[in-house]
């Protein structure tokens, strides 16, 4: 979040833990709505899978060991409901924070923010690709249509909602 | 600060070692649950979160945030209602009269009829889909005479089969699930196969046909009964062909999946089972074990 007129913001002023908290309460009111509401019409498989928004923004911000606890408790959380095996999503999230932790050293001496777009892409792409290996490992087949809308959706959201999945308040993580 | 920096850094090493990990665990629990044992073994914590969701969109869904629409509406549902009711009388009369027929046909020709299954309506509050199971959570669990394996329809006819059962909800796995395998067979041909999901809404694979005699272009696909899963004589959905290939037009797709009816499997016992007990020449039978005491 920016500052203005010189005074820090709320949500600037906001601790690690309380952003960890917000954020794992807003994947799940997400999935809630996704699960209560959008699921009758038949559109969910265009929902996003928010907690993919968490992994890859917490991701961006420094490692620590509470964001990793929280999102094996969303991906458990997200097992349970779609009936996927258990540590499936624990996995594919974990992937994504770690895919995007990878590029955080170097998008914080970027100026350009061509980086940090790199790496929250990546995570993406990497954790589709990997979600479809699964399917195919404990399957036996892969049926990407399931998959790819909510993958889709949450990459396309995620940008105008990441400053929502930063741990820090540091600009340069997202200049 | 330079230690500061080597501090920060051994400890990003140690969270990235430890997510890696934990990614690898995860995956061996994954791989691990292949074994049906090992992911049974969480059953009851699936079940748990199943009634938790069930009860959550019955408190939403009770709370009228889905009424829609306005009086005009429901005066034009109404109409047509009332239009569809009187031409279902038509027919509530023809069946009237043809299963009256029936019935003395039955008796003339003493033919042992079959039990008419009991159920329990309920509705389907959400579906959650995923890559892994396409499955619908219903309102309906064990307390109110669920059991695991009840076979699952809708109007049109069987939408899937339960797989797992809470208090006040229970899971039902559609016949489009990749995993899903329902015994079939031609209503009119009488050709046999396994429908297989995993080809989408619409269509499900007619596999492992032991004839090689082709089905009738748009006759009823039904339940054969084999292997007492599922009742004989449900419907399915309609033999099509669609790539050269036969298969089965489902009747989910036909009409929403939004109440169903939990039909208990009605398994017929062999007669090996079920052994007839010699009545002795005094005419009193003695329940088996009952000799022993």
């Amino acid at each position: 979040m920016a500052f203005s007129s010189g005074k820090p913001s709320a949500w600037s002023r906001t601790g690690r833990l309380a952003r960890i908290i917000i954020g794992a309460a807003i994947v799940l009111a997400v999935g809630y709505i996704g699960v209560i509401w959008i699921a009758p019409t038949g559109l969910i498989i265009f929902w996003p899978y928010a907690a993919l928004w968490a992994a890859v923004g917490w991701g961006a911000s420094r490692l620590s060991f509470r964001p990793v606890i929280v999102l094996i408790g969303l991906g458990l959380a997200m097992d349970l409901i779609v009936d996927a095996p258990l540590g499936c999503w624990s996995s594919i999230l974990l992937l994504a924070f770690v895919i995007s932790s990878l590029f955080r050293q170097r998008a914080l001496t970027d100026q350009t923010g061509v980086i940090r777009f790199a790496g929250d892409a990546t995570a993406f792409v990497v954790s589709f690709l990997f979600a479809r290996w699964i399917m195919g490992a404990y399957l036996g087949s892969v049926e990407t249509r399931v998959i790819i809308g909510g993958f889709l959706t949450a990459a396309i959201l995620y940008y105008p909602l990441r400053s929502l999945f930063r741990l820090t308040s540091d600009a340069r993580v997202d200049t | 600060m330079a230690s500061l920096g080597r501090d920060r850094r051994a400890k990003r090493r140690v969270v990235r070692t430890v997510v890696v990990v934990s990614i690898v665990v995860a995956l061996a629990v994954v791989l691990a649950q292949t074994a049906p044992v090992i992911r049974g073994t969480a059953t009851p914590v699936r079940a748990g979160m199943d009634d938790i969701v069930v009860h959550s969109a019955n408190a939403v869904q009770n709370g009228s945030l889905f009424d829609f629409g306005g009086d005009e509406e429901l005066l034009q549902e109404i109409e047509r209602l009332r239009v569809e009711n009187r031409q279902l009388a038509i027919w509530r009369d023809a069946a009237t009269s043809m299963t009256e027929r029936l019935h003395r046909y039955e008796d003339l020709l003493d033919l042992v009829g079959e039990p008419i299954p009991q159920g329990v309506s309920a509705r389907v509050v959400t579906e959650t889909d995923g890559p892994f199971a396409e499955t619908r959570l219903a309102n309906a669990g064990g307390l109110h005479g669920v059991e695991e394996g009840d076979v699952a329809v809708n109007t049109q006819g069987v939408i899937g089969r339960v797989i797992r059962v809470g208090n006040r909800s229970s899971r039902i796995l559609l016949v489009t699930d990749f995993n899903s395998r329902v015994p079939v067979m031609g209503e009119i041909s009488g050709v046999r196969a396994i429908l297989g999901g995993g080809s989408g809404s619409q269509y499900g694979e007619l596999i492992d046909k032991p004839e090689q005699a082709p089905f009738i272009e748009g006759e009823s696909i039904v339940t054969s009964g084999e292997g007492n899963a599922f009742p004989r004589g449900l419907r399915v959905g309609r033999a099509v062909i669609a790539n050269d290939r036969w298969v089965a037009q489902l009747s989910l797709s036909e009409a929403p999946v939004d109440f169903v009816r939990l039909l208990p499997t009605q398994t017929i016992e062999a007669p090996e089972d079920d052994p007839i007990i010699p009545v002795p020449e005094d005419g009193v039978v003695t329940a088996p074990g009952a000799e022993a005491q």
